[in-house]
């Protein structure tokens, strides 16, 4: 038995070696000798280099460590850390390889060998699936057949080790039996036998048969030869997995039988048994046998001192518990209130202020609340529950306490910006004035860097939203956005061309796409990037976004050219791609765009996405039903490509029948966007993530005369009319051919409700000619091409209400 | 290129709000001509002092010469300070307070065309030549001439409220940092919601122990604390209160009109009264016919025997409610059951709780969440999305799965009478995911359960093991169609995710849509994911109704999904007539046969992304009621 003492303590010894040395602090900087002269001296410098992640040089320090050492212990550590820096999914092999050297050191001890089997188990071979199994095996074989590892402990520890791994791959059966057949052994020792049965148990709870491990359990809790505490964790565990399996009442029995038994005394035994009584009791909503236990733990209390006050501090937390079940909010309050100190920081009086707050009660909610934040400790990360706090002060009309508390955080709160703390005193200058002026908040502000003063009117802005407060917070959002760089939208000048280029070809022939004309790209995609402050060294020096990521290639990545004519808008995009060589060969993909145009400032937005690879658009989403004042894109555009001078040329027509109604006059400013995904990050032409539609540049239309404006009237009635002649043709589903078929048709419909205004459109008809005069395209477009282009749904809208009428009218 | 810093409106009659429906300059210049014709033509008094009032405004004027118009020859009383249109009450029209109901009509009878067990909508939009205070809108019992009555309280009218969304409202899910008017909530308190257009703002009231306070919900994102209804106390009225009406401006009211599965076939009449505290009552006249049909619950249209289900991702429930409520476990299961009741009500009525089972600890709450949803009587066979069944390439998970799966298993047929249950396979997972989840859909698969995974097409390494792929992004037929062929089902969320406030285009993708696309389920995100504050959204606006202490208000585009359902259900009658049609049809009876394949060509010819949906559903009764007519069910 003493033996088996000192190899286990050796072996913690040595694992509280390695784990010191494990967490040593790897930022501490390397002695200044250049050359390390001792083992620790290495392998501390190799924990530095690490640190730094400066994985080759500390491999290298690791390897001078284990040459250094003088023991064999020592040197294993220095080789397996080697390894062990290689800990990742891509150098596992190396991670292998060093840990295989690092068990080969002569003269290691057993507690090492155990130690580096076990480690290479658990990070390498069960992963690596039956492959890794097999080395696992062979490795745990080998250990096991060493002459120094005849000790049981370290056999079951490194078998155990192993059965992880057979379970892992599924080998559950190989896994229990090779943990089973330990029980053979005469020679194990009660704590041996606990190791294995815990062992054993664990395989069973991983399987999910929770009655064997909780079988196994009870054999080490009821060895009265075992250690009280080895025992009563035991008990603790197999009461865990009988809750989880819904055995409540079997787990509050042997809860129960261990809490009376006398025999085994262990520090905590009673509190912790008494925890989980009183929490299956309310989890079984039996709130009497809940407070019972806690008297039965009450009468536990032992004379030693701390005995005693770990009972008292368990008995008062458990009635809190079971009251705040309950929903006695006011008893609970009541405990926190005798005796505040205690309570200061817990997340008791952060959760009782919030049921407070969410029932109205805030005075009660500010005076319980106020003890949860006064505790420097506490972590941040309770932003919605620190806002309240003020709110609850404000509503309970005590601002001085809201101030108080703000001022509190200011001062005490952990990991909050400098700015935030000056937030928190500039909203508590609101509550201690009942206003806050704008030279108050410059005032405060004017001796900070601007990102503190940024973040100190947005925290100060968010206090008073909070409150319902406006103009306060508008006004420091505006001081907020006087610190960055104005938001631009760009205007692009949509000229009216005769005879526009529609393809990549005629647009480089048309001297329209020039560098001078160009509408470039060189916003940097990403909601990050929208906010940047005008003291920012990068935007003081003028940096652009450029494509290669190099700073001297201040080339444009992606700029468009727009114009229109009779038939449509034009538009060609072209981009700079450092690796088009690579994409015309097919070695990478080219670069693709997404786009908007919105059909005024309000109005509908069409989205596209273009891959230059593709003769179609890669994604044009139905954003709208199409209806009488809407149609979809993919219809009403063409696109093409042509590789470029670095990139690819994209020439697309938007025919202005998307939009016959509602054509662009002289003057008229359109939403449109241009995303470019370029290998370096996007660029937009003026927005900073997608459909930001306020962020949006403009096209905007010049040269609409009311010459040009009729011959795109002109056009689009000899489109309409075609659109109409196509719904008499029944034999294709016209709508005026098909209503007036008897078999699939109305022809009572048709002659109540169509054939006036056929005869109408009809009239129209006969009026177009070869040649068109401004003044009847004018007159047709606006009299007959609504009608004629949108045929269908004016059918469907009459058929609607005829059908309605025959429905609703006797 | 030209820039400029700040955005400026657009140049051309900035008074215009651009949108698709508003009238060309021209029209607008040239109806505003027409005044002096207009006002001869009408006979109100408060109409002419009214258009009179307009000149120095374009589009007011144009709106009150076109109302003068419309009113023409109409017998309205001499002090009549308003008049109504009745209009499509889920259009792609945006009804803004200065945008003239061009598919309006004026003066005219709300007509409404409903099945038994069918909530169908209706609207108004009033036009008040005066402003007026404390307006009381209420509907009075509909009548059938037989006698039979449906009570007023069966016909729900909720005022519109325009507020600001954000600058993509109405047209897509994304977030954007600028604001427009939207039409949105079904409000029965309009002040709830308070307007500042100097500001561009919305204000909510909330209802404190001593006072009212409105807290502004639309400021800009970076000082946007984000503002918790669930917490505060923010409440709707219980039924409508008075409204107030400002001249010039339009209001629209939508109108629900339940009709009940023992409703009685037939034609019935009623009226909506609106009375100003000062002036005459108007009295919107209602007509509706209830169809004897009872509307059947919806199928696909691949299969007329394969439920399509219609279920909700995955906002949260008891706990949060149970939080927000001050813990108060009451007022949380009352919350519970308003939402499950709210979306039972929208046909949505498949309840979604992401992972419900929780192991043995969480029972109580697994209990408690379904028998609110039975109650409701909600569909729970199959029941989705039960447990968790993601993972599994580890030995652990995959034994965790075996022992979580049957136990809950077990505990499912215990609590709902079956073992039809679809673990959840994961959450969007990505390939490698579904890969290392084989063994987990396997264990799913060993316990006899079905697997229920949302995300991606997944042909290429998942099919097989794949029961029900729930797929994003906006519905392929074909996609359906590789789901089916292998024997599995396909549902769709994210094509789009909910956030657009147009009600027609909800309709229409909601229903329609993935209907002839041959989908098995709707399960769109989220009911309530999105917040009141369309600034502070992360990305989406993903909202169909806005949260409150106590229950949810509901919205246009919601109203949108329920009636895209019931499209699906009327096309479901449709075709279980047509096929019944048919197969009797073909022992000779051809009248029998031809109308039962009419009705059929009918729905296979109809284009599901550009049909006029209110004209599809009034044909598809017109098929319903021919099949009946030859089927003699009639008679």
């Amino acid at each position: 038995m003493k033996k088996i003492k000192t190899l286990a303590s050796a072996s913690a010894a040595l694992l509280a070696a390695v784990s010191c040395l494990w967490a040593a602090p790897e930022t501490a900087e390397p002695q200044k000798t250049a050359e390390p002269a001792t083992f620790g001296e290495a392998y501390k410098l190799a924990q530095t280099l690490r640190g730094k992640g400066q994985k080759e040089e500390a491999a290298a320090m690791a390897l001078k460590a284990a040459e250094l050492a003088t023991r064999p212990d020592d040197k294993a550590t220095a080789l397996w850390y080697r390894g062990d820096i290689y800990w990742n999914k891509n150098t596992r092999d190396l991670q292998e390889k060093y840990g295989l050297e690092a068990l080969a050191v002569e003269g290691i001890s057993p507690a090492r060998r155990v130690f580096s089997v076990k480690d290479l188990l658990a990070k390498i071979y069960v992963e690596q699936g039956v492959g890794g199994l097999e080395k696992a095996r062979r490795l745990v074989e080998a250990a096991l057949a060493h002459p120094s590892m005849s000790n049981a402990t370290y056999r079951i520890d490194i078998s155990a080790a192993l059965a992880n791994v057979e379970f892992e791959n599924f080998q559950v059966d190989d896994a229990r039996a090779r943990l089973a057949a330990f029980e053979g052994e005469g020679s194990l020792t009660s704590a041996d036998k606990a190791q294995l049965l815990r062992a054993r148990a664990d395989i069973e709870k991983k399987v999910g048969d929770y009655p064997a491990a909780c079988a196994l359990l009870k054999r080490i809790y009821d060895d009265k030869a075992q250690q009280p505490k080895t025992r009563l964790d035991a008990v603790l565990g197999a009461i865990g997995l009988m809750r989880d399996d819904n055995k409540r009442e079997e787990a509050l029995a042997v809860a129960r039988a261990f809490f009376d038994d006398s025999s085994v005394e262990v520090g905590g035994k009673h509190e912790r048994l008494a925890d989980t009584i009183v929490r299956t009791e309310v989890s079984l909503k039996r709130i009497d046998a809940a407070r019972k236990a806690i008297a039965a733990l009450a009468a536990r209390k032992p004379a030693d001192e701390r005995g005693a006050a770990a009972i008292d501090r368990a008995v008062a937390s458990l009635t809190y518990f079971v009251d705040f079940a309950e929903g006695k909010f006011e008893a609970c309050r009541a405990t926190i209130l005798a005796n505040p100190g205690k309570y200061r920081g817990t997340t008791e009086t952060k959760d009782l202020s919030t049921v407070f707050f969410n029932r109205g009660e805030y005075a009660k909610a500010a005076e319980i609340g106020s003890l949860f934040w006064n505790k420097p400790s506490v972590p941040w990360g309770h932003d919605h529950f620190f806002r309240s706090m003020p709110v609850a002060y404000w509503r309970s009309g005590n601002p001085k306490g809201a101030a108080e508390f703000l001022r509190g955080q200011a001062e005490t709160m952990t990991g909050v910006s400098e700015g935030r703390r000056l937030g928190f005193k500039m909203a508590a200058k609101f509550y201690e004035n009942g206003s806050l002026l704008k030279g108050d908040a410059r005032g405060m502000t004017s001796k900070v860097e601007p990102k503190v003063a940024r973040d100190a009117f947005q925290e100060a802005a968010k206090q008073l939203v909070s409150i319902g407060k406006i103009e306060e917070p508008r006004m420091l959002y505006e001081m907020r956005k006087a610190l960055f760089v104005p938001h631009r939208r760009n205007i692009a000048p949509v000229r009216y061309v005769g005879n526009a280029p529609t393809d990549v070809g005629s647009w480089k022939a048309s001297g329209l796409a020039t560098e001078k004309n160009r509408n470039v790209c060189d916003v940097k995609f990403g909601k990050q990037n929208a906010e940047r402050l005008i003291t920012d060294v990068a935007v003081a020096r003028g940096d652009k976004v450029n494509a290669s990521g190099e700073a001297e290639d201040d080339r444009p990545i992606a700029w468009f050219w727009v114009c229109y004519d009779e038939y449509g808008i034009h538009l060609m995009f072209e981009h700079y791609d450092p690796k088009f060589a690579d994409v015309l060969l097919g070695r990478a993909g080219p670069i693709g765009y997404e786009m908007y145009f919105g059909v005024d400032e309000l109005g509908p937005a069409f989205q596209f996405g273009i891959n230059p690879s593709l003769k179609e658009f890669e994604y044009c989403p139905p954003w709208n039903s199409p209806h009488k004042y809407f149609r979809r894109l993919e219809n009403y555009a063409d696109f093409s490509t042509r590789p470029s001078d670095e990139g690819y040329a994209t020439a697309m027509n938007i025919s202005w029948a998307l939009v016959y109604d509602r054509l662009p006059d002289n003057g008229s400013e359109w939403p449109f966007e241009m995303i470019c995904w370029a290998r370096n990050g996007g660029v937009t032409w003026g927005g900073t993530d997608i459909w930001q539609r306020s962020e949006w540049g403009h096209w905007r239309f010049e040269g609409m005369t009311p010459k040009v404006r009729s011959a795109i009237h002109r056009v689009l009635v000899y489109k309409a009319l075609a659109r109409y002649n196509a719904q008499k043709n029944f034999a294709t589903g016209g709508a005026i051919g098909t209503w007036r078929d008897e078999e699939l048709g109305d022809p009572a419909f048709y002659e109540q409700e169509l054939k006036p205004l056929v005869e109408k459109l009809d009239a129209y008809a006969a009026e177009v000619k070869g040649e068109m005069g401004d003044a009847l395209a004018d007159r047709l477009f606006k009299e007959a091409v609504p009608l004629w282009y949108d045929f269908r749904y004016e059918a469907d809208a009459r058929r609607a209400r005829y059908l309605e009428r025959q429905l609703t009218e006797p | 290129m030209t820039t400029r810093a700040f955005p400026m409106l657009v140049a051309v009659l900035a008074a215009l709000p651009a949108l698709a429906q508003m009238p060309s300059p021209d029209e607008v210049k040239t109806v505003s001509g027409q005044t002096a014709a207009a006002l001869k033509a009408v006979s109100l008094p408060r109409l002419k002092d009214h258009v009179g009032g307009t000149r120095n405004n374009t589009v007011a004027r144009y709106n009150a010469v076109r109302v003068a118009q419309d009113l023409a020859g109409k017998d309205l009383p001499a002090g009549a300070t308003f008049t109504w249109y009745a209009v499509p009450p889920l259009s792609n029209i945006q009804r803004l307070a200065d945008q003239y109901p061009v598919d309006g009509k004026a003066a005219a009878p709300l007509r409404i065309v409903a099945c038994r067990d069918e909530f169908e909508p209706a609207s108004f939009q009033i036009y008040p030549f005066a402003d007026a205070e404390k307006v009381v809108v209420k509907a009075g019992d509909l009548r059938a001439e037989g006698g039979a009555v449906i009570k007023a309280d069966k016909v729900d009218i909720k005022v519109v409220k325009i507020w600001y969304q954000d600058g993509n409202g109405w047209y897509s899910y994304f977030n954007d940092t600028g604001l427009k008017l939207c039409p949105d909530l079904l409000l029965n308190d309009e002040n709830m919601i308070r307007v500042d257009e100097k500001h561009k703002a919305n204000f909510v009231r909330v209802n404190l122990k001593d006072k009212d306070e409105y807290i502004w919900i639309t400021p800009p994102a970076e000082i946007d604390p984000g503002f918790n209804v669930a917490a505060e106390p923010v409440r709707d009225a219980p039924t409508l209160q008075p409204v107030s009406f400002k001249a010039g401006e339009f209001k629209q009211f939508m109108v629900t009109v339940r009709v009940d599965a023992d409703a009685k076939p037939g034609l019935y009449r009623g009226e909506i009264t609106i009375s100003p505290e000062s002036a005459p009552t108007a009295n919107v006249p209602v007509v509706l016919r209830v169809l004897p049909f009872l509307l059947p619950q919806p199928k696909t249209y691949y299969d007329t025997n394969a439920d399509f289900f219609a279920m909700l991702y995955c906002n949260p429930g008891y706990g949060t409610f149970y939080t927000a409520s001050g813990n108060n476990a009451k007022e949380a299961e009352a919350k519970v059951y308003r939402k499950l009741k709210n979306q039972f009500d929208h046909n949505v009525t498949s309840p979604l709780y992401y992972g419900l089972w929780k192991g043995y600890s969480g029972l109580e709450g697994v209990e408690r969440d379904l028998g609110i949803a039975k109650k409701i009587g909600m569909k729970l066979d199959p029941f989705f999305e039960a447990y968790s069944c993601v993972n599994g390439d580890k030995a652990g998970r995959y034994y965790e799965i075996l022992r979580n799966g049957s136990i809950a298993t077990k505990e499912f047929q215990r609590i709902l009478g079956h073992g039809n249950i679809y673990p959840a396979g994961g959450e969007e997972p990505g390939p490698r995911t579904i890969v290392a989840s084989r063994n987990g859909w396997r264990a799913a698969h060993e316990l006899g359960n079905l697997v229920m995974c949302n995300g991606g097409d997944r042909r290429h390494y998942s099919g097989y093991a794949d029961d029900f792929r729930v797929g994003g992004g906006f519905a392929e037929k074909d996609q359906a169609d590789f789901m089916h062929r292998i024997q599995g089902k396909i549902g769709n969320y994210a094509g789009p995710h909910t956030g657009p406030e147009n009600p027609d285009y909800m309709r229409r993708m909601h229903g329609m849509n993935l209907y002839k696309k041959d989908y098995d389920m709707m399960y769109n995100y989220g009911y309530f994911e999105g917040e009141w504050n369309d600034l502070r959204a992360y990305c989406y606006r993903i909202t169909l109704v806005y949260q409150t202490r106590d229950g949810f208000i509901d919205t246009l585009p919601w109203e949108g999904v329920r009636e895209g359902l019931d499209d699906i259900r009327y096309a479901t009658l449709l075709k279980q007539l047509a096929e019944r049609a048919i197969a009797e049809g073909r022992q000779k009876n051809v009248d029998k046969y031809y109308t039962g394949r009419k009705a059929l060509q009918f729905l296979a010819c109809l284009n599901e992304e550009t049909c006029d949906l209110p004209e599809a559903r009034l044909e598809m009764i017109r098929h319903i009621m021919a099949i009946d007519k030859v089927l003699g069910n009639g008679k």
